[in-house]
């Protein structure tokens, strides 16, 4: 019988490397082939996953969720959502992928969240593994978005500014009892003599550091160039570091 | 609704509420057996196609290997069915788009284009306090289709039977009545299909039956 999907949230302020991680490690997954069936999900709604995993997408659940809003308004048979948020979903060489995007709309969109949160429980189910990248806000976990999570890892760079945002989302985390197993931060773009100031603010919160990603030259190359990361050298240090992190994860139970 | 039917259905609830598609008395195509419940689950972009596109027509699909050309005259001695039958039905195949046709040579040909495997495991569960005897030979009939096999029993199964079971790579889930709860006892060994036809078949079926009631629903 297949196991327990695992499903892996990424958050933390903007800017701290948060999607470039998630995307080493949609990549390091691949590499080190311990998942089958990958469903990854860009809920930032400043999404630029789709650039660094070098995918090409048309339409987000957002525009579906808007679409048949507004055809219930109207009275108008149009297509139902199960099957508008089935074509919202891409596919990579070897892990699918989906946009959350924006609803524009105004007025309600309770009833149409319920039946978008079950649809999506349900083809979380056929995965093996589902990676979220959320954005910088909190907003998402108020509204307990990501809750079927099992893993929480926060991103840091070297400000106190990510650290404060970090200390808000587990606070918020707790306080909502948001029901994730594992929590993690992990560094980036972190000089060695900085390591202990993140991991005794790590002890404070009670969340343990998974490792660091280091500034490296050809991530930043590639970020750049907006070639995308599918592209970087198997043994590229911050590859490695996060494979490494990956192993760690999934030898971990939900 | 029987006490059987009544098991079968909270069996079959235990599998769908872990992301299963699954069918209650299911036919074991080729036979005249019903399996009590059949789980099948699906992978995401072989039923996007298929909602898509339009279910595949397995039957003679099936028979097209994931690459290179195949003439239809090879389609219609494997399937034994006529050629005008084959013929139309790869026809509406290749307007779907799930293969080529080439009718330019001697010898009209095909090759597939989008027919792959839909599922990651065909799941075969049995009530395992009835006919438990008839159960065992149907599943001998019927070897290489399911990629894993499970007994559900309401109580704790003897010494006996388990070791029955756990010898032929058989699972046993002990179901909880006053608790509508299941639990894996022993899991079942995973098997490599080897009964690609009715492997197929029986996917595809689980799938079409599945995803044509949540059509039902009204948002």
């Amino acid at each position: 019988m297949k196991q327990q999907t695992r499903v892996i949230s990424f958050s933390g302020k903007g800017g701290t490397g948060k999607t470039t991680t998630a995307s080493l490690f949609v990549k390091a997954v691949r590499e080190l082939g311990l998942c089958e069936e990958i469903l990854v999900i860009d809920a930032d709604p400043d999404a630029n996953l789709a650039t660094t995993l070098n995918v090409k997408y048309d339409t987000t659940i957002g525009e579906a969720v808007d679409r048949r809003k507004k055809t219930l308004e109207d009275g108008v048979a149009g297509e139902k959502l199960r099957a508008d948020l089935y074509d919202a979903v891409y596919h990579g060489d070897f892990f699918d992928f989906v946009v959350m995007g924006r609803k524009k709309g105004s007025g309600c969109y309770c009833t149409i969240n319920s039946v978008l949160d079950t649809i999506f429980s349900e083809t979380m189910n056929m995965y093996d593994l589902v990676i979220i990248d959320f954005d910088a806000g909190l907003e998402h976990f108020a509204r307990g978005t990501g809750s079927n999570s099992d893993t929480l890892i926060i991103v840091c760079d070297q400000s106190k500014l990510s650290f404060e945002t970090a200390g808000r989302i587990t606070d918020i985390v707790s306080e909502i009892n948001l029901p994730y197993s594992n929590k993690y931060m992990i560094g980036c773009r972190y000089d060695d003599a900085n390591k202990p100031i993140l991991e005794n603010f790590a002890e404070s919160i009670d969340v343990e550091v998974l490792g660091y990603v280091g500034y490296d030259k050809e991530v930043a190359s590639l970020n750049l160039s907006g070639k995308g990361l599918d592209g970087i050298a198997a043994d590229n240090a911050a590859l490695e570091a996060v494979k490494e992190m990956v192993k760690k994860i999934l030898s971990t139970p939900a | 609704m029987t006490q059987s039917d009544a098991y079968k259905t909270v069996i079959s609830a235990f599998f769908n509420g872990r992301g299963y598609f699954t069918t209650i008395n299911q036919k074991l195509f080729g036979t005249e057996h019903r399996a009590d419940v059949v789980a099948v689950l699906p992978i995401f972009r072989e039923l996007q196609w298929r909602t898509q596109i339009g279910y595949a027509p397995c039957g003679i699909l099936q028979y097209l290997p994931a690459d290179g050309w195949v003439d239809v005259d090879y389609i219609v001695e494997k399937t034994g069915y006529d050629l005008a039958f084959v013929g139309r039905i790869l026809e509406e195949a290749e307007e779907r788009g799930w293969i080529e046709l080439d009718l330019t040579g001697e010898n009209p040909r095909c090759r597939n284009i989008k027919y792959h495997n839909s599922v990651r495991e065909c799941i075969c569960a049995f009530y395992g306090v009835e006919d438990f005897q008839k159960k065992l030979d149907m599943l001998e009939d019927y070897k290489g289709v399911f990629t894993q096999v499970y007994f559900i029993f309401p109580y704790p199964v003897d010494d006996e039977t388990t070791q029955l079971l756990v010898s032929k790579g058989y699972g046993i889930i002990r179901y909880y009545e006053n608790r509508g709860s299941f639990l894996e006892m022993i899991p079942a060994d995973k098997e490599d299909v080897e009964d690609w036809p009715r492997y197929s078949v029986m996917a595809e079926n689980v799938l079409f039956d599945n995803m044509w009631f949540r059509k039902d629903e009204i948002i």
